[in-house]
């Protein structure tokens, strides 16, 4: 596990992130980090590292963005702390040895398949398309023209072409427009198109949201005097996201099942796997027939975890309607 | 020594003129009164002074500060004046304590504490201390509005501009929110309150100021201005709301 060293650093810098985000020294300064931030995280896409460092820096813009609403009293500290220790841990987990030659391979020469496939996509294609939702969401409500036509060209263009196509692209046509020299293992060009495929549907959703927020929300931030990333990220945005928390999930659950399509483009995940443990003819006992009870289970499978993830956001959603509006 | 100046101030929505070249002063710790028929601009006026609306021609000078398009301008005017909305404005989604807390953490750089504890103390001079940990939702209009002035006074303002601050309230709330605001006069406070509350006007200003179609038309001590008006604009006017 060579990887330790670098995921105990990141776990210390969401240590001081949290431990600091709303301490007055480092507030003057935050701005300047995420942006730097995202800038490495930007950069680093092209850089020779093993995938999971990139998925961590990328975390920590995450943190950046959202520690100053959640660590704001000493509970909320506490709860982002263990949910930072947490999901460092199981992402290291799910991607140690990525990129290096200690990873566990599967006959597709990737190295991820089944459950660990469906989970990967499924969490980092929100994780990855979440934060890129927000920013298209707020580049396209945006006052500058260029930035608006940008991010709504982006919306619509990703919109209006099928996921499976886009897969395709990422199956066969991404490495065409990489720099040479540069590959990406297919799974990461999975991410790359789910970042934008679920990520302009988040941003339809999100859009919504900030449109609920009335004008006077706005007026009442300028008038204290908070400059527009203050605004946005204290003010806004926990209002716009907590708005349209139902169609957030239900864009989730669909993410969490649309990852069943990469199969088609040569991915093992768990409906593929379902039918590929089946012997073949040539095996002495006769499976003909069995494949429904994959499949039956594998539905169980996919069912169960829809059902737990929309239960949880009931209760989240109650948490929250709590002293609501 | 006049903290506000305005000259000629003109602003068009559209091809509606919303402000026709208001002139005034307003010295400090003065407290004024502006009222006028729906529509005479009196809001978009006092919503120019800190850029909450931008004025196409004219001048508009608070605390020495000339309000351009320069965003430095427009941040150091909005950290010292105040405003309390007539629909409130409150942040539903914080508690009272951080709505207050809010803007002197992040604008003042203040510490956690150190906004606690003014918040606290805003809280008891708006009489209502025991609903610091509630939120907005929970409280009436008239506990909501005087939140608000807590928290338009926790940046510590120069300045505090009420734009129709009891017009959403039920009139047994009035009165709380009144008494806050007459309390906030005595003490000193610069003030230029939009309001049809004529009663506050009476009791507390020192100088009514009555606009009318985007004109300034009188500018009357609140004695001679409810007794004798000089306009007969002004006569209509109060003979129809008094």
């Amino acid at each position: 596990m060579n990887d330790i060293p670098g995921v105990l650093i990141f776990w210390i810098i969401g240590y001081l992130i949290i431990r600091y985000i709303t301490n007055e020294k480092f507030m003057r300064y935050k701005n300047y980090l995420s942006i730097s931030f995202l800038l490495i995280t930007a950069s680093i896409l092209f850089l020779r590292i093993p995938f999971l460092f990139k998925v961590l820096t990328f975390s920590v813009v995450l943190l950046l963005l959202v520690a100053p609403a959640i660590a704001n009293t000493s509970e909320g500290k506490k709860n982002l702390l263990i949910i930072w220790v947490v999901a460092i841990a199981v992402i290291a987990f799910l991607l140690r040895g990525s990129g290096s030659p200690t990873g566990i391979m599967t006959p597709t020469g990737s190295f991820l398949g089944g459950f660990s496939l469906t989970w990967v996509l499924a969490i980092f294609g929100t994780y990855v398309s979440f934060p890129f939702g927000v920013i298209l969401a707020l580049g396209r409500t945006s006052n500058l023209p260029l930035v608006r036509i940008i991010c709504t060209g982006i919306i619509e263009i990703v919109r209006s072409v099928p996921y499976i196509t886009w897969l395709f692209f990422a199956s066969v046509m991404l490495t065409v427009f990489m720099p040479e020299g540069i590959e990406f293992n297919l799974i990461v060009r999975v991410l790359i198109v789910t970042a934008f495929f679920s990520g302009a549907y988040f941003a339809e959703n999100i859009r919504g949201g900030l449109q609920s927020i009335s004008k006077g929300q706005y007026e009442a931030a300028n008038a204290i005097g908070m400059n527009p990333f203050q605004r946005i990220s204290l003010i806004v945005l926990p209002q716009a996201l907590r708005a349209v928390i139902p169609t957030l999930v239900g864009s989730i659950i669909t993410a969490f099942k649309d990852s069943s399509l990469v199969a088609i483009i040569g991915l093992f995940d768990t409906l593929r796997i379902g039918s590929a443990v089946i012997p073949t003819q040539s095996s002495p006992v006769n499976f003909v027939g069995t494949q429904l009870d994959n499949l039956l289970f594998i539905a169980l499978f996919y069912w169960v975890f829809c059902f737990i993830f929309s239960r949880r956001t009931m209760k989240i959603e109650k948490k929250l309607g709590l002293g609501e509006r | 020594m006049s903290i506000i100046i305005t000259k000629n101030v003109k602003k068009w929505f559209g091809d509606f003129q919303a402000l026709d070249g208001i002139s005034m002063e307003i010295k400090e710790k003065e407290v004024v009164v502006i009222c006028g028929p729906s529509g005479s601009g009196k809001s978009t006026f006092i919503r120019c002074i800190n850029r909450l609306e931008q004025h196409q021609e004219g001048d508009i000078i608070v605390d020495g500060i000339e309000l351009t398009n320069d965003l430095k301008n427009i941040d150091a005017i909005r950290s010292e004046v105040g405003m309390v909305f007539q629909s409130f404005n409150l942040f539903p989604h914080l508690t009272v304590m951080q709505n207050i807390t809010l803007a002197p953490i992040w604008v003042r750089k203040k510490t956690r504490t150190e906004a606690e504890e003014k918040a606290m103390e805003l809280l008891e001079r708006v009489g209502i201390p025991e609903q610091a940990e509630k939120f907005p939702g929970q409280l009436s209009g008239g506990q909501q509005q005087r939140v608000a002035i807590a928290r338009a006074l926790a940046m510590e303002p120069k300045i505090m501009l009420f734009d129709e601050p009891t017009s959403a309230l039920d009139p047994e709330m009035i009165k709380e929110v009144l008494d806050v605001m007459k309390e906030l006069a005595q003490s000193g406070m610069t003030m230029i309150v939009v309001t049809h509350e004529m009663g506050f006007a009476k009791e507390v200003c020192d100088r009514v100021i009555f606009f009318d179609e985007g004109k300034l038309v009188e500018e009357n001590n609140p004695e001679d201005f409810f007794n004798n008006p000089k306009s007969d604009r002004t006569k209509l006017f109060l003979s129809q709301i008094l």
